[in-house]
Order: structure tokens, then sequence, then C-alpha cells
């Protein structure tokens, strides 16, 4: 794997923060009222770090903990989602895929979405850095330009999110981002056992995200839920990719054959006939016509 | 409940639930995992598409009579950077899988361990006609 070029990228970060900065100036006299929320005075002089590449979530297990529940033990659910969370696996056990939003296309939402089950690539700038993730083409944006929280917060899958660049070695560079997401919006689940999150979308995830070595990163995520007893972190490694890299689109009603309807779930068949996945369900099938 | 009952059983459940949930991106619950079958067939169709890839395979019994089934496959993003691309698989090959069928029993399922009808592994790179 190709070794990073700092200098060229540190020139480069410096180059479109001047070019940010400038505009902002432009800017100031018809919005002076935003221009005095963005406070980059203390980092004139910082450099950004070099981020670039393709992020694959490192192997592993596909639950919330990499390690998987069998060794990092149970989520710590309250009593009321631990019980519901055992309704979903009775149900998931019978064929049903309940309490998995992304079965039915949903977005996974935060945090679940920084799993990463397919890549990521991160995009910094100045005022925002962005997250794109492949799985259902979706993109984060993490405020960096100093703002408040709004008012009011229209709710979304992957929420709104707030960060802040810290330089934890003092060299100069950033190089960790603390980031904190609100209005998230539901149904979301941890992962495909379908851990759930309180049905009131109160959540607040907090992440910290920083190499640990060039190709490799972790992001440190705590997740404050009233479904869990307290705050819940995980680390979540990132390996990266830099030549080479190959993006694939992921449209997820392509052709996804998994139909839920009302508390049913179908498999529709390639000659469009809707196959019920659990024993004794009902099924939606035409009767043929020579039928009794 | 304590804890300790409240976890153990947890866990029970979890594991003999969710074994199966290797590499889906989702639940995988309406696949029974615990009774996978071998199917040998040829493929009518090879569809490279989003959520997941599917083939439809036509399968004959010992009897002659013929099942087509839809089986899905892992999605084109955890296959296209290991090689398999639309052209990888093409009609009227032969292959056997390793299937979790629909609890139900239609035929429907999750495949894996795809290789040719000889048991060969299939090179998802070789050079087949456009």
């Amino acid at each position: 794997m190709k070794q990073l070029d700092n200098s060229r990228f540190s020139a480069l970060t410096k180059i479109i923060f001047l070019v940010s900065t400038t505009i902002i100036t432009a800017c100031s006299a018809e919005d002076s009222d935003r221009i005095l929320e963005v406070d980059n005075s203390s980092n004139t002089n910082m450099a950004y770090p070099d981020w670039r590449g393709q992020w694959s979530r490192a192997s592993g297990s596909l639950n919330w903990p990499s390690e998987g529940y069998e060794q990092a033990g149970p989520p710590p659910l309250t009593d009321e989602y631990m019980a519901i969370w055992q309704g979903y696996t009775a149900l998931q056990e019978a064929g049903i895929p309940a309490g998995d939003p992304p079965s039915n296309c949903l977005p996974q939402g935060m945090p679940r979405i920084m799993k990463m089950t397919y890549p990521m690539e991160i995009i910094v700038t100045p005022e925002i850095t962005y997250i794109y993730a492949e799985w259902n083409s979706q993109f984060r944006r993490i405020y960096t330009d100093g703002r408040s929280w709004p008012d009011y917060i229209l709710p979304a899958f992957n929420g709104y999110s707030i960060g802040e660049w810290h330089d934890e070695n003092g060299d100069g560079t950033f190089d960790m981002l603390a980031i904190e997401t609100r209005a998230i919006k539901g149904p979301r689940s941890f992962d495909s056992r379908a851990v759930p999150l309180h049905a009131n979308d109160e959540t607040i995830v907090l992440e910290e995200l920083r190499l640990i070595d060039d190709m490799t990163m972790q992001n440190t995520i705590t997740t404050i839920d009233d479904a869990l007893t307290g705050p819940w972190t995980v680390n979540q490694i990132y390996e990266r990719e830099l030549e080479d890299i190959i993006w694939a689109e992921y449209a997820c009603a392509e052709n996804n054959r998994h139909l839920k309807l009302g508390d049913e779930w179908y498999f529709i068949n390639q000659d469009g006939t809707l196959e019920p996945t659990r024993i004794g369900q009902p099924g939606l099938i035409p009767a043929p016509e020579n039928s009794n | 409940m304590n804890n300790y009952l409240k976890y153990s059983t947890a866990l029970l459940i979890l594991i003999t639930a969710f074994s199966q949930l290797v590499y889906a991106h989702h639940s995988t619950a309406m696949f029974d995992a615990d009774h996978p079958i071998e199917l040998s067939g040829t493929i009518i169709e090879w569809q490279y598409s989003n959520p997941h890839t599917f083939i439809i395979l036509n399968v004959s019994d010992e009897n002659g009579s013929k099942t087509e089934w839809t089986l899905e496959g892992r999605s084109p993003s955890a296959i296209y950077r290991l090689g398999w691309t639309p052209n990888s698989l093409q009609p009227g090959d032969e292959i056997i899988v390793t299937v979790n069928p629909l609890h139900s029993g239609a035929p429907g399922g999750n495949y894996s361990n795809i290789r040719w009808i000889d048991g060969s592994s299939i090179d998802p790179k070789a050079k087949r006609p456009d």
C-alpha cells in the first residue's frame, strides 16, 4: 500500500482552508450574523489531517461490538428493552426479521451506519467533514464551523452532527475529530441482531475519530439512549486502502426481495409470487385457476 | 430475574438463533441456516443487483420435474471488490450451491459455496463471452 505524502496533503488542506476563509470573509457584509458564529480564529495556523482513501471495517463480526456478544457479553439494555430484544430474537428464530429496519431497505441510522458494513470515504474541509457510506450511498455532514445547535432540527436517520477538531499530540495538525450527533430518526437497531434503541428517538451519539497508524483508524463510539442502562462505548476499527480503490453503487430498492406487509414478511420469488417466510404463515400466492 | 440469569438467557438465545449471521448486512432470519441443502442446476439468470445478487436456478429432481429457485447472494458491494462482475456467471452455466432455504419450504433461499457442477472452484475474473 502507498505511504502517505503528508507534506503534499498539508499544503493542499492549507490552500482549501485559505480559500474557504476568503469566501467566508467575502460573505461577511451580507451575512454578519452567521460569521459571528464561525470561530476559526484559533485554527488559522492548524493543518488538517490526511484521511483520504477508502476505509473499510476491520474483519470481525457485524455485531455492534466487533468481538460479538458471545465474547463481549450482552448489550447493556434496561429490563424493558432486554425483553423487547428477546421478543425480536424469538421472532427471528421463527423466520421473521423483526427489529431490523434495513431488511426493508431503511437506512441503518446512527450509530449503526458507523459499523461500515461497506466502505466509507472521509472528506475533510475546514467547515464540514463529510463521511460517505457506500451502504445506501449516504452522506453524513459533521459541522466544524463552530456553530451552535439549532433551535429545531428535522430528525434524520443519521441525525445532525457537530464536530470539534483536536490536536492531541500538539504538532500543529489536527489529529482527532470529536463528534456529537443528535436528532436521530427511528426506527433503528444497533445491528442485524436487532438490539433495539429506545422508541423515543432521543439518542445522543458521541464519537472520537483518530488514526492508530497511517493505515488504521479507530472510532470510539458512545451511545446514550434510554434503552440502555448507561452510556455504551464500543471501538470500531477501520482499515485504509489508498491504491486501486473500487467503489460500488448501492441502491437498495433496485431488487429487494424482502417485503414487509403489516407484521408479515414475504420473499418475492422470480415469478412474482410472495413466498411465506415462516412455517404456518398465511400465503399471498394467487391460487391456480384449476384449484378448488 | 437476576442479572446472571438474564444475561445467560440472552446469550443462549443469541448463540442458538444467530449463529448463521456471518456476512449478511441485515437479518437473515427468513432463511433456515440449521438445515442447509445442496442444489445443483442450470442458471436461468444471474442478477447483479442491489441490495443482493440473485441466481435464478433451474433444478431437476430425480423424476425429471423442474423447479425454479430464487437464490439470494451477497451484494455487489461485498463481491465486486473480490472480482465478481455481471459477466462472471451466465445463463446455461451448471453449478452447485449450498442453500439455506426459506423456513416455509418455498423454493427460495440464500446461497454460499458456489462452484461448477464438477465441484471445481469458479474464477470470477475468468474471461467469458460477452
